[in-house]
């Protein structure tokens, strides 16, 4: 059986669902090559090529053609008849019950009965395999095929025995002529005799007259029933010729019909019973010119379509299955799932009846079933452009299978991802130098390359920082607002970090926290100054450096500077009550002014802390009114 | 025989002499001592300072004259011709001390006012609790 013939038969027939095949072998090219037997391939001839981008690698999705080429294949989608049978044989059990069992012995002995090689006659052959048709026939996997088997075979019996008749009443009609023309031989030979003799008499003349007539009307009666007879002959001649061509024509059509279901065991019973029936040694296929069978014989086999070649090609499409099925089991033995799959869905494209592909075991069937899902889930995820979930399935299909080739779909996935990425990155550069419209392009770039890119998170989250930064920033400016009136810098201070961006852009409220923040740093310094004094003993100087601090308006409620001054106050209570007695004095807080008093309390703070300028500038001030320097 | 020696001659002259100086010198001492008593009794007519009360509210005392005895502790200011104002420390026997600025007026100027020296002065109270010196002895 030729390769090619196959392979034209398998065009002839609905195209299984393919698995995915990232080889990129396409099935015009290299359709022997698909194949690890060499010579039979499920193809489908492609009607177009999708242009891709980058290569063969990237997908394409034709939904008019329900097909999807990806690496120079195509495939069928889902949606085609013969996938979704697939996928249901994937996913059922193996027919293993006892029915099954029962089921493909009655096959054995019919066919066992009705073979050449067996040493029985004929009608033998014929009656016995007749006998289990109605059998197989019980089983439901058969769907009543050899029920429609044995009515076809009745049928052609019934054409046969009607032929038969005909054929007696033919030798019956023949027997009749004879007996016909002998008498008509027999009565011209009687008549010859008559007008030869001479007659006396008048009235002998006569008589001899008459008997001539009477037997000229014999005999042409004679010839007319011959005639008659030789019509209906041959009349009955061409109608058994048609009754049995008849007959064969459909039993043939069953055949034929037999041999495209792929029901092959049941062509070849068939064509066993056919040769029982007729037996006349006319095989010729009597089918339409230009039908697909016709093709696959005349173009494919390059021959007559008779019965014997129907026969032979349904026994080398069981034996094909066979070794498919062999095939898978040996790939599935060395975990190539990718070929085993390709085996196993070659096998039910050609023999999904047959037993070797009905009795998969469950488990390899599941373990191609998944790989199939997967592999359809990739090509999905990569039409959709979600590469992320195709990074995640290309990895799951090599865990799974040792000969998945996922170089072409890496290679894609990466350049793909890297465009996105470079978009994103671009639409980020964008964002950060406010050039919305950039920002705009780059993210509809990004979005239409990688929809699911989780780097698009990043962007929505700087979006919406965005958002809520400028809601802040109102918040922000009214908090420091408040503190400002309320004299609080150093809230304002601590909080600078978030005011600062905040109040950038007016121009009084900036300059307000950067002198805030300049006078507060004096603070700080002052009370690190302070500090150090107070290390060294030098708690006096402490006190009044911060006091000196306190005293400014802008500083006057710093809480860290009147904190610091309270800390000392235990040290340097003398010295401050000394001047603030001074100062009292010396403002009249109590009275009028009394100079002399202020006098000697600042004298008396001098005495405690002879560097006190509070002191010496008390002592200055008031020396002025007693003695101003120059005469006024 | 050896002769007599001249300090023994020179001895019987001087003795006289020496008890003669001692005498002028006690009697200096004791004429200081009596001056001293009795310039300080000069001013102790005057009642001496309250230095407490005057520390705390000098205007009370405004119009008031008073006796200082204290150490100068420093010259706050000096004019030519308007006076100078020092500042005086006082510590009174009764354990109260103080320090207050008296204004040393242009007409007590030939008196030398040294800082650290003990002086006794007569002051006036005047106005705002300024007190302003009349008189000032030193010590």
């Amino acid at each position: 059986m030729k390769s090619s013939a196959l392979i034209l038969l398998a065009t002839c027939l609905p195209l299984a669902a393919q698995v995915y095949n990232p080889t990129g072998a396409t099935p015009q090219q290299q359709p022997a090559n698909n194949s690890s037997s060499g010579d039979t391939t499920i193809v489908r001839q492609p009607k177009e090529k999708a242009a891709s981008p980058i290569g063969n690698e990237i997908p394409f999705l034709d939904p008019n053609q329900e097909s999807i080429t990806f690496g120079g294949m195509t495939f069928p989608l889902l949606e085609s008849r013969l996938g979704s049978q697939y996928q249901s044989y994937l996913a059922a059990e193996p027919n293993l019950s006892d029915e099954a069992t029962g089921y493909r012995q009655a096959i054995e002995d019919i066919l066992a009965a009705t073979s050449p090689q067996r040493s029985a006659p004929m009608s033998q052959k014929l009656r016995e395999g007749f006998r289990l048709l109605p059998l197989a026939a019980s089983y439901p996997g058969d769907a009543k095929i050899c029920d429609s088997l044995g009515n076809a075979i009745y049928t052609a019996m019934l054409s046969k025995m009607n032929s038969r008749q005909l054929k007696d009443m033919m030798e019956d009609m023949e027997k009749e002529k004879s007996r016909l023309i002998r008498n008509a031989d027999i009565t011209a030979e009687g008549n010859k005799l008559q007008q030869a003799q001479p007659t006396s008499s008048k009235k002998g003349g006569k008589q001899n007259n008459s008997k001539s007539v009477i037997t000229s009307r014999e005999l042409r009666n004679y010839d007319k029933r011959i005639l008659e007879l030789e019509a209906m002959q041959k009349a009955n001649r061409v109608k058994g010729e048609a009754a049995i061509i008849s007959a064969k024509v459909q039993y043939q059509g069953l055949l034929t019909q037999l041999f495209l279901q792929r029901r092959f065991e049941h062509v070849v019973m068939g064509c066993r019973f056919y040769n029982l029936i007729f037996g006349d040694g006319d095989n010729k296929l009597r089918i339409k010119k230009g039908s697909d069978v016709d093709k696959f014989f005349s173009e494919g086999m390059g021959t007559v379509a008779t019965v014997a070649g129907l026969d032979s090609a349904a026994n080398e499409a069981i034996r094909k299955s066979d070794s498919l099925v062999e095939a898978f089991n040996n790939h599935i033995s060395h975990k190539e799932l990718h070929n085993g799959s390709r085996r196993l869905m070659e096998a039910f494209a050609i023999g999904e009846f047959m037993a070797s592909v009905q009795t998969v075991p469950a488990e390899q069937r599941r373990i191609i079933l998944e790989y199939v899902q997967d592999s359809f889930s990739l090509v999905k995820a990569m039409d959709v452009h979600d590469y992320s979930q195709a990074q995640i399935i290309v990895q799951s299909l090599k865990e799974q299978s040792s000969d998945f080739d996922s170089t072409a779909v890496d290679g894609a996935i990466a350049a793909y991802t890297r465009v996105a990425n470079s978009h994103v990155r671009a639409a980020k550069m964008a964002l950060l130098q406010q050039d919305m419209a950039k920002f705009e392009t780059e993210l509809k770039n990004a979005t239409e390359v990688w929809p699911t890119n989780p780097k698009l998170n990043e962007l929505d989250e700087l979006l919406d920082r965005g958002a809520s930064q400028l809601d802040t920033a109102g918040t922000l400016v009214n908090d420091f607002d408040r503190l400002l009136a309320d004299k609080n810098y150093r809230e304002i201070f601590n909080r600078r970090y978030e005011f600062v961006p905040a109040v950038k852009d007016d121009i009084q409220r900036r300059d307000a926290i950067e002198q805030i923040i300049t006078n507060i740093m004096v603070i700080e310094q002052g009370l690190k100054r302070a500090e150090s004094y107070s290390q060294k003993g030098l708690d006096y100087e402490a006190w009044e450096s911060l006091r000196q601090l306190r005293d400014k308006p802008e500083f006057s409620k710093d809480a860290e500077l009147g904190r610091a001054i309270e800390q000392l106050a235990s040290n340097t209570a003398e010295l401050a009550r000394a001047l603030t007695r001074a100062q009292e004095l010396e403002e009249g807080r109590f009275g009028k002014p009394q100079v002399g008093s202020a006098m000697s309390w600042y004298l008396e703070a001098q005495r405690i802390y002879p560097g006190s300028q509070y002191a010496k500038d008390g002592i200055n001030r008031l020396l002025d009114i007693m003695l101003p320097e120059s005469s006024k | 025989m050896a002769r007599r020696s001249r300090s023994k001659k020179k001895n019987s002259n001087q003795a006289p002499m020496l008890i003669i100086g001692i005498a002028v010198v006690v009697a200096l001492v004791a004429a200081g001592f009596f001056m001293s008593k009795s310039s300080s009794k000069e001013f102790s007519t005057l009642q001496e300072i309250p230095i407490v009360d005057y520390r705390d509210n000098a205007n009370s005392l405004s119009g008031n004259q008073y006796r200082l005895e204290g150490k100068v502790i420093s010259k706050q200011r000096w004019t030519a011709d308007r006076g100078q104002v020092v500042a005086v420390q006082v510590d009174q026997s009764n354990g109260d001390s103080g320090a207050l600025s008296v204004v040393i007026p242009p007409e007590l100027g030939e008196i030398n006012i040294e800082r650290g020296l003990q002086y006794s002065m007569h002051i006036e109270i005047v106005s705002t609790g300024i007190a302003r010196a009349v008189a000032v002895k030193a010590k």
